[in-house]
C-alpha cells in the first residue's frame, strides 16, 4: 500500500476522533450545566454559591466546610450524613442501605451522593464549622516500633489548630503506586491539645493497607502533607468521676497519650490507670516517657501487658492479655469512666469485662473508626 | 458479555487504588457477574453453597480471634487471625463494614494453607463473590470447598 495513504488516513482518523471528543465535551459541558446554585445552610446563617454539578460533599469541601467521611465518597461508609431539607431530590439507590426510616423523617442525605443541581437548604452541625485544612511540612517520621511510625507535623506559618485531647484528624495521602487517586483515612492525635502548631500522629503499618503503606513507604520528611480536622466525639467527659481506666493496643496509645498530658496540664484531679496492651517487648513504645509521668505525677499509673513475652525479652512485667489486667485490677465502675483504642476484638473483650464490673455506654468511650 | 452500567460502577471502586490498595479484581476482565455466575456453577456441581462456605470460614476466623494474634489449634487446622485498627467498606455498598482482620488457617493433615480477610467472607456469603482471578484474597470456590471439607460426607456431624 502507498505510505501516503496510510499517513492520511492516520491523519483523517485524528481528525474523526478529535472532532467527536470536541463534540462530546461541548455536550456534556451543555448537558451537565447546573449554573450556580445556592446551599443555605442553618435557615440562613450562612450562604455559599456554588458551581453547580458536584456531589455535596465536594462542593462543600471546596467551601472549606469538611463533612466526616472514612471512604472518601465511595459511598460505603455512610458517615457524610447531611440533612438537606430542598433541593436533594428523591433518594438514591446508593443511599438506602445506609438511612434509617428516622433518619428519612430527618431528611438526612449522603452527601457523597448527593450531586448539586438546584438551590438547596442544609442543616449541618456547628461543630462542623471548626474542621479545617491544614497543608502541614513533615518535618520528622520516627520508627516506634518495627511497624509504627510516628509522623510529626508543622502547621503552616501563622496557622494554628485547636482540638480536644482524643480527637482525630483525617490524613490524604498522593497518589503512588497503582493508586491512582487521593485517598483519606482517620487517625487520633498522639501529641498534646496545649501544642497548637504542630501536630503527631502515630501509624501502623496494615498489610496492604492503601493508606499506611504510603506512609510507611512513600512518604519522606520535608514532604508536604494534607491533613483535615479536628473530628470525633471522643474526648475527655470526667465530671463526677475520680478515675480514668484507659486502655490501648497498637497505634491506639496515641489519643490515650493525648489524654494523659491533657488531664496533667489542665491539673485535673483524676486518678488514671493506663493499660496498654502488646504481644512482645518490640511490640511496647514510649516506655520511658510514660515511666517518667509515673514518677512525676502519682495520680497516673501505667501498667503494659505483654501477651507472650520472648524468654529473652526478660519481662518482670503484667503477662497475659490487656483484657486478664483488667479483669484483675479494676474492682467496679465507681465514679470510673473507660477510654478505649484499639482493634476491634480487643475493644469488644474489653467492653463485655467493663460492663460486667458495673460500666455502661455513659462510661464507656471509643472511637468507632 | 457487555458490562451492565451497575456492574460497570461496580468495576470501578473495585480496581486498585480505590477501597483497597490491590483492588479485588486482579487481572480478570469478565463482567462482575460473570465472575460470579461462574463461581455459583461450580459451587453448584459441588453441591455446596457459598453461605455454607463463608460460615465456615467464620467459624475458623472465631476461634482465631480467641488467640488474639496467636495460632490456635481448632481441630484440623492451625488458626492465626490479626487484626488492625478500623474497618473496610463493602464495594457493593450495603451498609455493612468488615474489621481489618485476616486470618490464616493451616490443614494440619496436609499442610495446606489458606487466608482471608473478614470482607472476603462477607462477600462470599452476602454476594457470592470470591473476587476476581489474580485478585491478593481470590479463593478459587472448588479449593476452599475442598480446604474447608465441605460438602460434609453424608452422616458426618456438622
Amino acid at each position: 500500500m502507498d505510505f501516503g495513504v496510510i499517513i492520511k488516513a492516520v491523519i483523517s482518523l485524528a481528525l474523526i476522533s478529535g472532532a467527536l471528543s470536541v463534540i462530546i465535551s461541548i455536550s456534556e459541558s451543555v448537558l451537565n450545566n447546573y449554573g450556580t446554585c445556592e446551599l443555605d445552610i442553618n435557615n440562613g446563617s450562612k450562604v455559599l454559591s456554588v458551581k453547580g454539578g458536584s456531589s455535596l460533599l465536594s462542593s462543600l469541601a471546596n467551601e472549606r466546610i469538611f463533612i466526616p467521611s472514612a471512604c472518601g465518597g465511595k459511598a460505603t461508609c455512610g458517615l457524610c450524613k447531611v440533612a438537606v431539607l430542598e433541593g436533594a431530590g428523591p433518594l438514591l439507590l446508593t443511599e438506602e442501605p445506609y438511612i434509617t426510616q428516622e433518619e428519612r423523617a430527618q431528611h438526612m442525605r449522603l452527601s457523597c451522593q448527593v450531586k448539586v443541581k438546584t438551590n438547596m437548604k442544609l442543616l449541618i452541625p456547628d461543630e462542623l464549622f471548626n474542621i479545617k485544612e491544614y497543608i502541614c511540612e513533615l518535618v520528622g517520621m520516627d520508627d516506634m516500633t518495627y511497624d509504627i511510625k510516628r509522623l510529626r507535623m508543622k502547621l503552616p506559618l501563622g496557622e494554628e489548630i485547636h482540638f480536644k485531647a482524643g480527637q482525630f484528624m483525617q490524613f490524604y495521602t498522593k497518589p503512588y503506586g497503582k493508586v491512582k487517586e487521593e485517598v483519606f483515612r482517620a487517625y487520633s492525635i498522639s501529641s498534646k491539645a496545649s501544642e497548637h502548631d504542630h501536630l503527631e500522629l502515630l501509624i501502623r503499618l496494615v498489610p496492604e493497607g492503601i493508606c499506611t503503606t504510603y506512609v510507611h513507604t512513600a512518604l519522606k520528611v520535608g514532604d508536604k502533607v494534607r491533613l483535615s480536622g479536628p473530628y470525633g466525639d471522643f474526648y475527655l467527659r470526667g465530671e463526677g468521676c475520680d478515675e480514668l481506666i484507659m486502655i490501648a493496643g497498637g497505634s491506639g496509645l496515641a489519643p490515650i497519650r493525648s489524654l494523659v498530658y491533657d488531664v496533667i496540664e489542665k491539673g485535673l484531679p483524676h486518678k488514671m490507670r493506663f493499660f496498654f496492651g502488646a504481644n512482645t517487648l518490640r511490640d511496647l513504645y514510649y516506655m520511658d516517657e510514660f515511666a517518667q509521668i509515673e514518677k512525676d505525677y502519682p495520680q497516673f499509673t501505667f501498667i503494659p501487658c505483654l501477651a507472650r513475652p520472648e524468654p529473652e525479652d526478660n519481662w518482670q512485667g503484667q503477662t497475659g492479655f490487656v483484657t486478664v489486667a483488667l479483669e484483675e485490677q479494676v474492682d467496679n465502675a465507681e465514679k470510673k469512666e473507660a477510654y478505649l483504642c484499639g482493634s476491634p476484638g480487643m475493644l469488644n473483650a474489653c467492653i463485655t469485662i467493663l460492663k460486667n464490673k458495673g460500666f455502661t455506654d455513659d462510661t464507656i468511650f471509643f472511637d468507632k473508626f | 458479555m457487555k458490562e451492565n452500567p451497575k456492574d460497570a460502577l461496580l468495576r470501578i471502586d473495585m480496581e486498585a487504588g480505590r477501597l483497597i490498595k490491590e483492588g479485588f479484581l486482579g487481572e480478570d476482565e469478565r463482567p462482575i457477574s460473570d465472575i460470579i455466575s461462574a463461581d455459583l456453577d461450580t459451587l453448584t456441581e459441588l453441591e455446596v453453597s457459598h453461605v455454607e462456605l463463608a460460615r465456615a470460614m467464620r467459624r475458623l476466623t472465631r476461634r482465631g480471634m480467641e488467640g488474639m494474634g496467636e495460632v490456635v489449634d481448632a481441630g484440623d487446622y492451625l488458626v492465626k487471625s490479626e487484626e488492625y485498627m478500623g474497618w473496610l467498606g463493602c464495594p457493593f455498598k450495603d451498609n455493612r463494614r468488615a474489621a481489618k482482620r485476616n486470618t490464616q488457617a493451616v490443614d494440619k493433615q496436609t499442610g495446606r494453607e489458606m487466608r482471608w480477610s473478614d470482607l472476603s467472607i462477607h462477600l462470599i456469603e452476602q454476594h457470592a463473590f470470591f473476587q476476581g482471578k489474580g485478585s491478593a484474597f481470590r479463593l478459587e470456590p472448588a479449593e476452599l470447598a475442598s480446604f474447608l471439607r465441605l460438602p460434609a460426607p453424608e452422616g458426618a456431624a456438622e
